[in-house]
């Protein structure tokens, strides 16, 4: 959907910030973009709002260059989330959430309306918040905002630039399970810079590695950490993450038996078997939306695991190895 | 008890001066507060879309601010004599002249209430689609509104000072009266000039002081 073709920057002091950038994003991805400080995340992502333009090379968007685009529609159709968060302060919550429905010429009801819906879909009471101004919010809720605004207008892409990383630790992982949720709901495509391998590995479908303004990988965090293709790459990931997520990949159903309960679900569940592997219960938690599966050793029921408290489980493990 | 009495007779004849010359006083009141409030609003029309414009090309920003810090550094007196043999005396000279030394505050603050905002708010207002006209308008001015405040506050309180020299190119104004007294060895007559042009000034700055902090934006006021 996103596609970069020989992208190029040099900066006016000779900086070559971006070097020959061929890419593919997926339509309805998370990607991450990802790599040391300077290596050039910034500046790819601003081109796609042409924010910086290139001094070569093209992006396409469904097809069509955004240079043949008009770009004041271009970024309306793009939201966009910054590390500084960037909120009016002279704007309520509604207003700083409202400047895009406004620009687009909505009609009143549809704006207050569509508002709410927004502060609920990043949990944030529509009637407490509504009417507050940025600088009473915590950091973290200002940055929930940030998001709320950079959905309000119903963009098919969404770019955010370390949009967390200012963040306490606590409000960070809250925000990306969020994140995370949201984007399972909405499918939108989503470009996400970060210099953090943990926050890239717990959120991303797909991992862009840049260094000095090149790709040096782009692939799932699967085949980022099971093959490596630089010793960049190799590097930058860290052996203690490899190995962990090696340890990870050979647990099965069984391993989590301490947080099974025998309790019966109301509904019929899924059967798995007790040396069904992680990957098998993510895709039938996640992807076939299974609340709860059965786990059975030999025609023998260990228990029942429920999504939650498999959620939990991931949790605490990531709590104990990072 | 001879300065008590002293002064007595001092208010006494200050208050008889005032009485006496009454009429003059307050002309010269009502020509004073026109001077000022129409220079000010003048230099404000010019003021603001220069401030504006040199926000935005930063380039003419030292030269114009240099400029106008030139114009204010010419001595008042000097300036009205400079304009009498270009544009001869009577109001309108007293005009251009205030306007003159009014431009620099205004021009300065709004310049300087623009561009700190900062590139953050600039580039999500941008990022978001607006034109760079939403984005002044939207963002940039409401932002800048309690520098330009302090801005024409501080122009304005100068203006009121200044407008005394109005007299010296015959435009009136409450310098007429202090120039009477001087011309007439009347210290009473000086003092019944001089008292409404100091009141003149603090009432201005206290209003506009008000007007300042009521058109802060309420978010800004928090903290
Ligand atoms: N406006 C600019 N002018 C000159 N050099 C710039 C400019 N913006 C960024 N750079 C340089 O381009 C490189 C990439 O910057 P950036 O994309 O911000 O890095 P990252 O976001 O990965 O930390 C850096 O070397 C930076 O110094
Ligand atoms: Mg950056």
């Amino acid at each position: 959907m996103i596609q970069f073709k020989n992208l190029n920057k040099d900066f006016d002091d000779g900086t070559e910030a971006l070097k020959g950038i061929d890419l593919n994003l997926q339509p309805g991805a998370l990607t991450c973009i990802i790599g040391p400080s300077g290596c050039g995340k910034t500046t790819l992502l601003k081109h796609i709002n042409r924010l910086i333009s290139p001094s070569e090379g093209d992006i396409i968007i469904d097809g069509e260059s955004i240079y043949g685009k008009d770009v004041v529609e271009l970024r309306r159709s793009i939201g966009y989330v910054i590390q500084q968060i960037g909120l009016f302060p002279h704007m309520t919550i509604a207003e700083n959430i409202a400047v895009v429905p406004k620009l687009l010429g909505w009609t009143k009801g549809q704006i207050d309306q569509r508002v709410n819906d927004m502060l609920d879909m990043v949990n944030l009471e529509p009637d407490v918040f509504r009417n507050r101004f940025p600088l009473e919010l915590s950091g973290g809720q200002q940055q929930r905002v940030g998001v709320a605004r950079a959905l309000v207008g119903n963009p098919d892409i969404i770019l955010m630039d370390e949009p967390f990383s200012a963040l306490d630790p606590i409000s960070r992982e809250q925000l990306q399970d969020q994140l995370k949720d949201l984007h399972s709901q909405l499918q939108k495509t989503i470009v996400f810079v970060t210099h953090d391998m943990d926050e890239a590995l717990k959120i991303a479908d797909q991992i862009v590695i840049l260094r000095k303004g090149e790709v040096e990988q782009y692939g799932t965090p699967d085949e980022i950490l099971q093959s490596p293709r630089t010793e960049f790459v190799k590097s930058f990931i860290g052996e203690d993450r490899m190995t962990r997520y090696l340890k990870t990949t050979n647990k099965t159903a069984k391993y989590y038996q301490d947080w099974f309960t025998m309790a019966a679900p109301s509904d019929p569940s899924k059967e798995v078997q007790a040396l069904a592997e992680l990957d098998e219960l993510i895709h039938l938690f996640v992807d076939e939306k299974f609340d709860v599966v059965a786990v059975k050793e030999n025609d023998e029921l260990l228990g029942y695991l429920t999504k939650d408290s498999f959620i939990k489980a991931l949790t605490s493990e990531r709590g104990e190895l990072s | 008890m001879s300065w008590l009495k002293g002064m007595y007779n001092g208010f006494n004849e200050f208050f008889l001066t005032v009485v006496d010359r009454r009429e003059l006083i307050q002309m010269a009141f009502i020509e004073h507060l026109w001077l000022s409030f129409v220079s000010i609003s003048i230099a404000c029309l010019i003021s603001l879309p220069l401030g504006i414009w040199i926000a935005r090309a930063k380039r003419f920003a030292e030269p114009m601010i240099g400029v106008t810090a030139v114009l204010q550094t010419i001595p008042s007196l000097a300036l009205f004599g400079f304009l009498v043999p270009l544009i001869g005396i009577g109001t309108n000279t007293a005009l251009i002249a205030l306007t003159i030394y009014a431009l620099l505050p205004i021009v300065r603050n709004t310049y300087t209430g623009i561009s700190r905002v900062s590139p953050a708010m600039i580039e999500a207002a941008s990022a978001m689609g607006m034109t760079s006209r939403q984005r002044l308008f939207k963002v940039e001015f409401p932002l800048a509104i309690p520098f330009i405040m302090a801005g024409i506050r501080t122009a304005t309180v100068l203006t009121v000072g200044v407008a005394t020299l109005a007299t010296f190119v015959g435009a009136g104004g409450l310098g007429d009266v202090i120039y009477r007294g001087l011309q007439s060895y009347k210290p009473y007559l000086i003092l019944a000039g001089a008292i409404p042009v100091a009141v003149l000034a603090n009432m201005f700055d206290f209003i506009l002081k008000h007007l300042e902090k009521k058109s802060t934006p309420k978010g800004m006021r928090i903290k």
